[in-house]
């Protein structure tokens, strides 16, 4: 150094004034002078800094390892002593020693900038360490991180309800679609919809491209209208034929759907796609036309469903927008820091608000939907729907065997317990549940179509489970119902076919009965017969003439005579089962009935009477030829034998036709019947009149010939005035 | 009428018989008359009256339907197995109360001339008499 050394005392006090943060060094980092404002920035005194070694009076915050402030300032200082060159350093933590608390630190952040004062010889003779305080702009941008961290946080919360969402879609018992564009272009299908056409491609492509069946269906112009108006569409039980298997436009099968279109628009308002949610109502439709009972719930249920279906929608929509919303929001909270922390809070409540419509749209599901959670199977979640189910029963916040009790060592259990270690999703159709409706209510067997799909948390690991479920109970009884007078049906033709059995052989019987009845009768009246003949033989012819033998001979033949004719007339009686079996025919009913007139116009001519026949040519009866001939045959012969003497005989035949029946009347004027006469006069072997030859058979075979052909007979009659005998017989 | 040989009656009714008997005897028309009670019966006549080529095997067998042990069916079932010398040219008619509907297509298969119906008359056996044994 020279005399001219300049006055040092007068340096260190411009040193020590200078306006910013500054320290002088030796080469070995020994603290030589300090400004006043580096003394306050680094919370320090004067005294106790000057002959201080620069990493004695500023240690590490042991605290703060990640700072390496020590380390990191003693690389620029030395690089600076090498060099000889100014150093300017990163922005630097390091921490000051807290001077009220001894052994604590005070956080400084630090732009610091190192700069060597040169010899003559160019050798480094002190070093000027300057610093600006940044702390607080450090602590700024670390909250700004902070705000970053967290908003990125409630982005990743939304993406994963967003994904939760799309999991919900894939998984929902429902077909849902997404139509893209004035095209209807697949963007997204869910694996229910893409069952519709197998494994056709769906995505990417215009739908009339992709289910070119639907040509001339009302589905393409029902998705136009949605498009260009932006009105949501409704469809209950619309038919669609589809070729669900892939085999060929020949083989489209009908099925029966529940669907919504509602139109998707972009921020701007603008229509840009079609939302699609369908259910396939084919099993109800067709239970509807089995049980005409289940007709009105069902109704119901659709309306309910498409009211749920439209909710759901509107649900979804106004998610999609609270997401773009929430982007959107995330990518202002990079640059306006400012409004940071309401951005923040703003992303929260979007989460929330995304939280409670996902869950709002699990309460409005149109089927029993519950959320089961961790290891208890706590009711996280029960819709409506669900609780329906079980009026009354606590359900919400409760174990499932605490809640309901009974299910415990069911089938279920099992089942439940593969989907929740699995995360295999269970689908069953009709499952047997015996559970109790109410608390109090008795165990119930209810039947469900279920649903079991395990739930994940963010790490993939199965937290619980979603179960949809639907009652179907009803359909199930009713359809045992219809089972059951099947089998009841069954039985009662089982009996009916077993009494018909016993009548066939009692028939047999009674035709077995009357074959020997009318042999052994038959036997010894041919024997008096013969015995009779011998005696007249025996007897001289003279005697034979005399009174009182000849009208005892007489008497006798007659007596025979009339014994073989009830014999005869008891076969006649065994004969009509054979005349039952008689086929039916067309039979032309006036050509029947002049056939008899012909055979019987000796016996008119007999009585002098007059027959009139009023029945058209075109008139004809199906029943058997030779049975009808027989009913016409007797009753027309009886009108004959049962005139009255007193007045010239008239007999009338007329028909007249119905839709169902054709009737024939049969009228005399002959001597009529009292009433006490008419209720005998169908009966076996009645005869009401002796003066003239009868069996008393006639009439009985006719009620029975005419009844056996599914007609009736009846008869009107007046005792002195005459008799009509109406025949229906089916037309 | 011509006479013949032998005729046989297979019934279990006796009037029947009484009166057959009375009959053929006051017409004179067979020179003996034999009378059985059942198929069984006449089968054992049959067996005794045919084996040989004798006078006495019956010209007319008159056969009743109803009978014990065995009956006018059965009868002619085993009288079809016998040797055509036994059956020699004997005239075989069914005697019947009537014959049932029932019977009529198994009457038709029977080795039989024809049926008769009771009581047995004598113009009944002027016309028999007529179609097979004409004078």
């Amino acid at each position: 150094m020279s005399a001219a050394s300049p006055d040092l005392p007068a340096l260190f006090s411009i040193f020590n004034a200078l306006p910013a943060s500054y320290l002088l060094l030796s080469p070995e980092l020994v603290i030589e002078a300090v400004s006043n404002e580096y003394l306050a920035a680094t919370l320090t005194q004067r005294e106790s800094l000057l002959g201080q070694h620069m990493f004695e009076a500023f240690p590490d915050n042991p605290a703060a390892p990640d700072a390496h402030a020590v380390h990191n300032l003693r690389a620029s200082l030395q690089q600076v002593l090498a060099t000889g060159q100014p150093h300017e350093m990163a922005p630097q933590h390091y921490d000051v020693p807290d001077p009220d608390r001894p052994g604590h630190f005070v956080e400084r952040h630090w732009l610091p900038r190192n700069v060597p004062v040169l010899d003559d010889q160019g050798q480094v003779r002190h070093i000027i360490h300057t610093v600006v305080n940044i702390t607080e702009r450090a602590r700024n941008q670390a909250q700004l991180r902070a705000s970053q961290a967290r908003e990125q946080a409630a982005y990743a919360a939304a993406e994963v309800q967003r994904q939760q969402l799309y999991q919900t879609f894939q998984e929902a018992p429902a077909m849902i679609c997404i139509f893209d564009g004035p095209q209807h272009v697949f963007q997204f299908v869910n694996p229910p919809y893409q069952a519709l056409v197998g494994n056709r491609p769906l995505l990417g492509m215009p739908i009339a491209q992709a289910m070119p069946e639907l040509a001339g269906q009302p589905i393409f112009n029902l998705l136009d209208g949605v498009y260009q108006t932006g009105e949501s569409f409704h469809a209950t039980e619309m038919l669609v034929r589809l070729d669900h298997q892939n085999a060929g436009p020949e083989a489209l099968e009908e099925r029966y759907y529940n669907f919504i279109y509602k139109a998707r628009h972009s921020v701007e308002g603008a229509v840009t796609g079609i939302f699609v949610f369908a259910y396939d109502v084919t099993t109800q439709v067709i239970a509807r036309h089995e049980v005409q009972n289940l007709n009105v719930e069902l109704a119901a249920l659709n309306e309910e469903l498409s009211a749920s279906n439209e909710e759901f929608l509107l649900a979804n929509s106004a998610l999609t927008h609270a997401q773009q919303q929430l982007q959107q929001l995330n990518q202002e909270l990079g640059v306006r820091v400012a409004d940071r922390t309401r951005d923040a809070q703003t992303a929260r409540t979007e989460t929330e608000r995304q939280r409670r419509q996902l869950e709002d749209l699990f309460m409005r599901a149109p089927a029993a939907i519950c959320i089961f959670g961790g290891p208890n199977w706590v009711y996280e979640l029960v819709n409506p729907y669900y609780q329906r189910m079980f009026p009354g029963r606590n359900l919400l916040g409760l174990p499932l065997l605490e809640a309901l009790p009974e299910v415990a060592g069911q089938p279920l259990m099992a089942i439940l317990n593969h989907v929740y270690t699995t995360g295999e999703t269970f689908e069953g159709k009709e499952v047997l549940v015996p559970v109790a409706r109410t608390d109090d209510g008795p165990i119930e067997d209810i039947y469900f179509d279920l649903t079991y799909q395990a739930r994940f948390d963010d790490n993939g690991q199965i937290d619980g489970f979603v179960t949809y479920a639907n009652d179907v109970t009803a359909q199930v009884l009713a359809r045992r119902q219809v089972q059951a007078l099947n089998e009841e049906l069954q039985v009662t033709n089982t009996d009916l076919s077993g009494a018909n059995q016993q009548l066939l052989r009692t028939n047999v019987d009674l035709d077995n009965f009357i074959y020997t009845a009318s042999h052994d009768l038959k036997q010894p009246i041919a024997n008096i017969e013969g015995l009779l003949l011998a005696l007249s033989h025996e007897l001289p012819p003279d005697v034979q003439q005399t009174d009182p033998v000849k009208p005892i001979l007489d008497l006798m033949q007659q007596a025979v005579e009339r014994f073989q004719r009830t014999i005869a007339d008891l076969t006649e009686v065994s004969k009509l089962q054979q005349l039952q079996t008689q086929p039916a025919q067309v039979v032309h009913l006036r050509q029947t009935i002049e056939e008899v007139a012909l055979d019987l116009a000796p016996v008119l001519r007999a009585t002098q009477g007059q027959l009139t026949v009023e029945v058209p040519m075109d008139q004809f009866v199906t029943f058997s030829e030779k049975n009808l001939r027989s009913v016409v045959y007797n009753l027309l012969s009886n009108a004959f034998k049962y005139r009255d003497p007193d007045r010239p005989l008239h007999v009338h035949i007329s028909s007249s036709i119905a839709p169902t029946y054709v009737q024939l009347q049969v009228r005399d004027n002959g001597l009529g019947l009292d009433e006490r006469q008419q209720s005998r006069l169908f009966g076996l072997f009645q005869r009401l009149h002796t003066h003239v030859e009868g069996t008393g058979i006639g009439l009985y075979m006719v009620k029975k010939i005419v009844e056996n052909g599914g007609g009736t007979i009846a008869v009107d009659s007046e005792l002195g005035v005459g008799s009509t005998f109406v025949v229906t017989l089916p037309h | 009428m011509r006479k013949l040989t032998s005729v046989l009656l297979v019934d279990d009714d006796s009037t029947t018989n009484f009166l057959n008997k009375l009959l053929f005897s006051r017409l004179g028309i067979t020179e003996k008359l034999i009378v059985t009670e059942n198929g069984e019966e006449a089968l054992t006549a049959l067996e005794g009256l045919c084996s040989a080529a004798t006078p006495d095997c019956p010209n007319l067998i008159l056969l009743d339907v109803n009978m014990p042990v065995m009956n006018g069916f059965e009868f002619l079932e085993a009288y079809q197995q016998l040797s055509p010398a036994q059956r020699q040219s004997t005239v075989v008619m069914l005697l019947t109360t009537s014959v049932h509907q029932r019977d009529l297509a198994r009457v038709h298969q029977l080795p039989i001339a024809g049926t008769i119906t009771k009581p047995l008359t004598q113009e009944k056996l002027r016309l028999l008499w007529q179609q097979h044994f004409p004078e």
